[in-house]
């Protein structure tokens, strides 16, 4: 890294830490995630129990020393199945992301930067993606790819395109725009170099708290469609499968549906608020 | 007043192409060839070159996607699958009852919203703005189908009440019974932009009571509901139709989920029955009129503002 050119956005960066680390709940919000992350990376070395394995003596049960959040309909072990769901759920939103950001950012950059007829179509295809029901866009591409975690979060990433196309074709036409750009245009820097050098480390504060605010959604949408029995393929867990479980067993048991929809409605709400605070930390 | 109607259908154009086009290719990016699905596992190839035929498969890519549109227009949206009935017979059957679902939500929606955004304003940072604004932060987070288990636990499961858990009576029936299977539903997709609009509501009157019209109004003598309820409202409802608006995509989304929860079988199971089934024109029928549907009420949103704020009627 050259000093020159980085020391722009990297002092702003900086400043914008030092503003985040200060803000408890931020801190506390990248804390708590991180526990859960971790409580989800854990399940790839060790659960308590096999979490598909079914003992149909154990049917339906509350806590107890064995079971520490008791099992489901056939005897799986909840704590089991919701480390393993943990994981789902983090794998799920990071596919999502990273095709969210690849295609949004990626579209954005070549409508901000080349303008005119380009812009105004990538823009026109925008609207209509933003125009459309999102659950039942998410159906439509799920329909024609057919039913698998990984065709649900490519549509649930197409989904997340708009945002972060809106946010960079915006930044970037603003940045394209200042004195700095157009002197290292004079000084004779290509597209490459100005949107590498320029564009990208200015538009990666606002992104980190569309990113935040964006995995939420993704959280929200696999949850969902693995509920509809249109995501993660049973008998791996999710939290949405697993909410689905605890609903169809309400009538007989109150317990098993509150594992779940506990670490769900808390993971999204640490989100929210983590993405509060990045935006108070990049003054946005 | 005319010419900003048209200027904004025409605005709708664009957006109704690109709609078509990608309900077009939602069959051409599916894996396996839809004749040989409609033809059956054991069928000969001759049969299923005799499907395709008869499909127009064999024919160019931007002829087919122009057949498409022309038989949408005349209101042919081709023939499921699945039941071989026409998908338009089986979405005028199924939509009545989500449109049901979806205007009743709308109307708990904004009932609730609108006295609790007021409140929130014109007793800002009171206890009860406080409460309404940290219940509404939550209620953003929750899922839907979160929220339909805790109303099924408390209000159909006994607790407060017994309604029925799942399940759907067409209005025929009597508003009373169409209304006991319709609430459960209704309020689960209501808490969806419940708390959105609330927020807007607030924010809104909070900005107009700061405008110097109010001032001028309060200096003319006029008492405090008429500020409120002529001035103040009326600026605050532009910013509350837009999210309003937004909402209906959002909702009608969300009916996807909410009707599978509470087994209604209305127009957003059905897209769901059409994926489980590998039924195309089905599922491309239900996309489409999802998509028309919400372009209409964004139209609507756009003229509202029409009357809302004569100002945009210029643009």
């Amino acid at each position: 890294m050259t000093i020159p050119h980085a020391s722009r956005p990297r002092r702003g960066r900086s400043r914008a830490m030092n503003r985040f680390w200060a803000d408890r709940a931020g801190v506390a919000a990248l804390v708590l995630l991180g526990v859960v992350l971790l409580f989800g990376a854990l399940s790839l070395v060790w659960t308590p129990y096999d979490p598909t394995a079914q003992s149909l003596a154990d049917r339906v049960s509350s806590p107890s020393s064995a079971h520490w959040l008791g099992t489901d309909n056939t005897g799986r072990d909840i704590l089991s199945r919701l480390m393993q769901a943990t994981w789902t759920a983090t794998y799920a939103s990071l596919l999502a992301l990273v095709i969210a950001l690849v295609g949004g950012v990626g579209v954005g950059l070549l409508a901000g930067y080349f303008r005119g007829p380009v812009d105004r179509l990538l823009s026109q295809l925008n609207d209509v993606l933003m125009s459309l029901p999102p659950l039942l866009f998410a159906v439509g591409i799920i329909g024609a790819l057919g039913p698998s975690l990984r065709n649900a979060m490519i549509a649930i990433g197409v989904l997340l395109i708009p945002r972060f196309f809106r946010l960079t074709r915006i930044t970037t036409i603003e940045v394209m725009n200042e004195d700095f750009v157009e002197a290292a245009r004079s000084a004779g820097a290509g597209a490459g170099r100005i949107v590498g050098r320029h564009v990208v480390p200015n538009i990666l504060a606002p992104l980190t708290t569309q990113v935040s605010f964006a995995a939420s959604v993704a959280i929200v949408g696999e949850a969902s469609l693995s509920f509809l029995g249109l995501g993660v393929q049973p008998p791996t867990a999710s939290w949405g499968g697993m909410t689905k479980d605890g609903f169809e067993l309400l009538s007989e048991n109150g317990w098993v549906i509150i594992p779940p929809s506990v670490i769900l409605v808390v993971t999204i709400l640490t989100l929210s608020l983590l993405s509060d605070s990045l935006r108070d930390a990049n003054g946005r | 007043m005319l010419g900003f109607i048209l200027r904004r259908v025409l605005n709708l154009v664009p957006l109704l192409l690109i709609l078509t086009v990608i309900v077009f290719l939602l069959v051409e990016i599916a894996p396996g060839d839809p004749a040989a699905i409609i033809a059956g596992p054991d069928a000969s190839p001759d049969a299923i070159a005799a499907i395709r035929g008869e499909l127009g498969l064999d024919r160019p890519l931007h002829e087919r996607y122009l057949a498409y549109v022309g038989n949408a227009i005349q209101g042919d949206l081709g023939t499921s699958f699945v039941t071989s009935e026409p998908v338009t017979d089986v979405i005028v059957r199924r939509l009545p009852r989500t449109v049901g679902l979806v205007a009743l939500a709308l109307l708990i929606s904004v009932i609730v919203s609108i006295p609790l955004g007021l409140i929130s304003a014109l007793r800002a940072s009171s206890i009860a703005d406080r409460t309404i604004t940290v219940v509404s932060s939550v209620l953003i987070a929750v899922p839907p189908f979160v929220i339909a288990a805790v109303l099924v636990r408390y209000f159909a499961l006994g607790g407060f009440a017994s309604l029925p858990a799942v399940g759907y009576r067409p209005m025929s029936d009597g508003v009373g019974t169409w209304l006991t299977f319709a609430i459960l539903p209704a309020v689960t997709i209501a808490t969806i932009s419940l708390a959105e609009l609330t927020r807007t509501m607030r924010g809104s009157v909070i900005d107009a009571m700061e405008e110097d019209y109010i001032r001028t109004a309060r200096a003319k003598g006029l008492g405090h509901v008429s500020i409120v309820g002529k001035h103040a409202f009326k600026n605050a409802a532009v910013p509350y139709v837009t999210i309003l608006g937004l909402q209906v995509g959002r909702i009608v989304g969300a009916a996807v989920i909410v009707e599978s929860i509470f087994n209604v079988t209305g127009f957003g199971q059905l897209g769901v029955e059409a994926v489980l089934e590998r039924d195309l024109p089905t599922l491309q029928g239900v996309v489409l009129v999802s998509g028309l549907i919400v372009l209409a009420v964004n139209l609507l949103v756009d003229l509202s503002y029409g009357y809302l704020n004569p100002r945009t009627r210029t643009r």
